[in-house]
């Protein structure tokens, strides 16, 4: 019988599947991100309230996730240009794994070291931060922020940390040609508030 | 000046202007590719309205969701409002948020906080 060995170099499929399962991911995308894809991805987060708990569980949920995925979209080195709309798009991973009293979303792009550099003294900024700091940060950075010069408007990661009323978990792992790749992982407990 | 409908779409609001009664609302959810370029397109009609017409203006915002980027373009909009305000308009904000939807009601407190309009926060259930 076939194994499929070969179909991911190193595991085979069964293993891959096993392992997907072992992490509890529920959903898992790699790949050019444009805004439809965004879209349908978020349609797929949009968990049940019976489901999750609450309403407002499943929107933070989506909300961190919209964040995320606007950031791979504007933001990541690897670039690709979407069929579909003819744009030039960021490419990169978005993960969601279901616990038993959280949810992690976690994902993944190819930075720069100018980025890398704004993106850890960001990340260490907020992690300092109580929800009450996040707030003011929010509005502070808002009213400062011009529109020109950037699509988002660079709230993206104190938004993300607000909602998920943890502290953000990040890594860079060196690439070639002076690059990383940058994973954020956030986690969203379960327990209402 | 004409009424001004946008119907919504996945990623944006419907937007209405009804000059009529003097009410511009917004509804649903909002994080479009590029929110500036939606929401420019909303402020310019505004703005021409806020020259032409001196009557009361109730603004509601029904925003199930919005994401950073439309909340920066929220701002300007607010901004604008605020300005027209001083000049002597008469001008009111209504920010709608589900009962249960802590976020959406942080987001209205924190506008009401920045802008100097009358502003009401108005809680309602969610349809079940």
């Amino acid at each position: 019988m076939q194994t499929f060995e070969n179909v991911i170099p190193g595991t085979s499929l069964l293993d891959y599947y096993q392992g997907i399962n072992k992490s509890q991911i529920i959903l898992l995308f790699k790949g050019a991100m444009s805004q439809n894809t965004l879209v349908r991805i978020g349609d797929l987060i949009r968990l049940p309230s019976e489901e999750v708990g609450s309403d407002t569980y499943s929107k933070r949920l989506f909300a961190i996730m919209v964040e995320m995925a606007q950031n791979i979209l504007f933001y990541s080195q690897e670039r690709e240009i979407s069929p579909a709309t003819e744009t030039n798009v960021g490419v990169g991973i978005i993960l969601v794994q279901q616990m038993p009293n959280l949810y992690q979303i976690i994902c993944g792009n190819l930075i720069n070291e100018d980025q890398r550099q704004r993106l850890q003294t960001q990340c260490l900024k907020i992690n300092g931060m109580s929800q009450e700091e996040l707030r003011e940060y929010y509005s502070q950075q808002r009213r400062r922020i011009l529109q020109e010069g950037s699509k988002g408007a660079g709230l993206g990661l104190i938004d993300i940390a607000k909602r998920s009323k943890n502290p953000l978990v990040f890594d860079f792992h060196p690439m070639n040609e002076g690059n990383y790749f940058f994973t954020l992982v956030v986690k969203i407990n379960r327990d209402p508030q | 000046m004409d009424n001004f409908n946008l119907a919504s779409t996945n990623t944006t609001p419907s937007v209405f202007l009804d000059t009529t009664r003097g009410i511009l609302e917004f509804a649903g959810e909002s994080y479009p590719e590029n929110a500036v370029q939606f929401y420019q397109g909303v402020q310019q009609k505004l703005e021409a309205y806020l020259e032409e017409s001196r009557d009361p203006l109730t603004v509601n915002f029904k925003l199930e969701y919005f994401n950073t980027s439309t909340s920066k373009c929220l701002l300007d909009l607010l901004e604008c409002l605020e300005r027209s305000h001083q000049k002597g308009k008469t001008i009111t904000v209504n920010w709608y948020y589900a009962e249960e939807d802590e976020d959406m009601h942080d987001s209205g407190v924190d506008y009401s906080l920045e802008i100097k309009l009358p502003f009401n926060l108005i809680a309602f259930k969610p349809k079940a």
